[in-house]
């Protein structure tokens, strides 16, 4: 019973966080784009299918030759390293300072 | 060592793996980086529920005793917590596959896609502060776990054949 009550405390400040984040989205999106038919929006041709941006490019690299290395993971692992390396760092430092201090 | 700090060990070390899978969805696949996705929202319900008391005890004294390495380390995982749900909510929102799959047609827009994008790069700099926090605690329970009950289980063995 505790635990899912808990499970609903969860999936309210969930719900509650991404329904703001989705109000925000679309109230940027609707003023953004509110636009006439034929007054500067891209028009798609009949039967065109709508793409997101950026599909193209990454479907033109799907198909090219070589070994594919997983450079998300690279790049997530390099990102994440530096980050904790900088706190690292900074704590080091901190810790240095104050027995300098105390010294 | 005990069962709780296992346990919690295990399942972050899962989550961990199956979040850098699914940082990379061209080396996954689109099918596997959205349906991961959802599992690891699971998987952090759990890790939630397994901390819940450390969250309920800072969020208490967060303004009275809690050190400032408690109260960074609160504000981080709520930064963590809401970018998290950014990237869930426009995962689904540009999702191919796992929300077709169910049945659920959504409208596309450009922003949810860029938003997709930013929030993931962001979640990687919070999640690297998040594991330099608690480097020690890894480290600590990793050999707890990995080398105490392997040498446990050498002497237990030795035993039985003796």
């Amino acid at each position: 019973m505790k635990i899912l009550f808990r499970i609903l405390i969860i999936l309210v400040v969930t719900t509650i966080v991404g329904g703001l984040m989705y109000a925000g989205v679309s109230a940027m999106s609707s003023s953004t784009t509110n636009f006439e038919d034929g007054e500067g929006r891209p028009q798609l041709p009949d039967g065109a299918e709508f793409r997101p941006e950026r599909e193209e490019h990454e479907e033109r690299e799907d198909h090219g030759d070589g070994i594919d290395l997983p450079g998300g993971m690279v790049k997530a692992l390099v990102l994440m390293s530096v980050a904790g390396g900088i706190y690292s760092a900074i704590v080091w430092a901190g810790r240095k300072a104050k027995r300098t201090a105390t010294a | 060592m005990s069962n709780s700090n296992r346990t919690k060990l295990l399942l972050d070390i899962g989550t961990f793996l199956a979040f850098l899978v699914t940082m990379d969805p061209r080396f996954s696949g689109l099918a596997i980086h959205e349906w991961l996705s959802l599992a690891l929202a699971g998987t952090i319900v759990v890790h939630l529920l397994l901390n819940w008391e450390w969250i309920v005890n800072v969020t208490k004294r967060l303004f009275v005793k809690a050190t400032n390495g408690a109260r960074v380390n609160y504000v981080l995982n709520w930064l963590l917590f809401i970018d998290g749900i950014l990237i869930m909510l426009s995962g689904i929102m540009i999702s191919k596959s796992a929300m077709p799959t169910l049945g659920i047609a959504l409208p596309m827009n450009f922003a949810w896609r860029r938003l997709h994008d930013m929030s993931a790069n962001i979640a990687l700099l919070i999640m690297g502060l998040h594991i330099a926090m608690h480097w020690n605690w890894i480290v600590t329970t990793f050999k707890r776990v990995f080398f105490n009950s392997t040498k446990q289980q050498v002497t237990t063995t030795a035993k039985q054949e003796i």
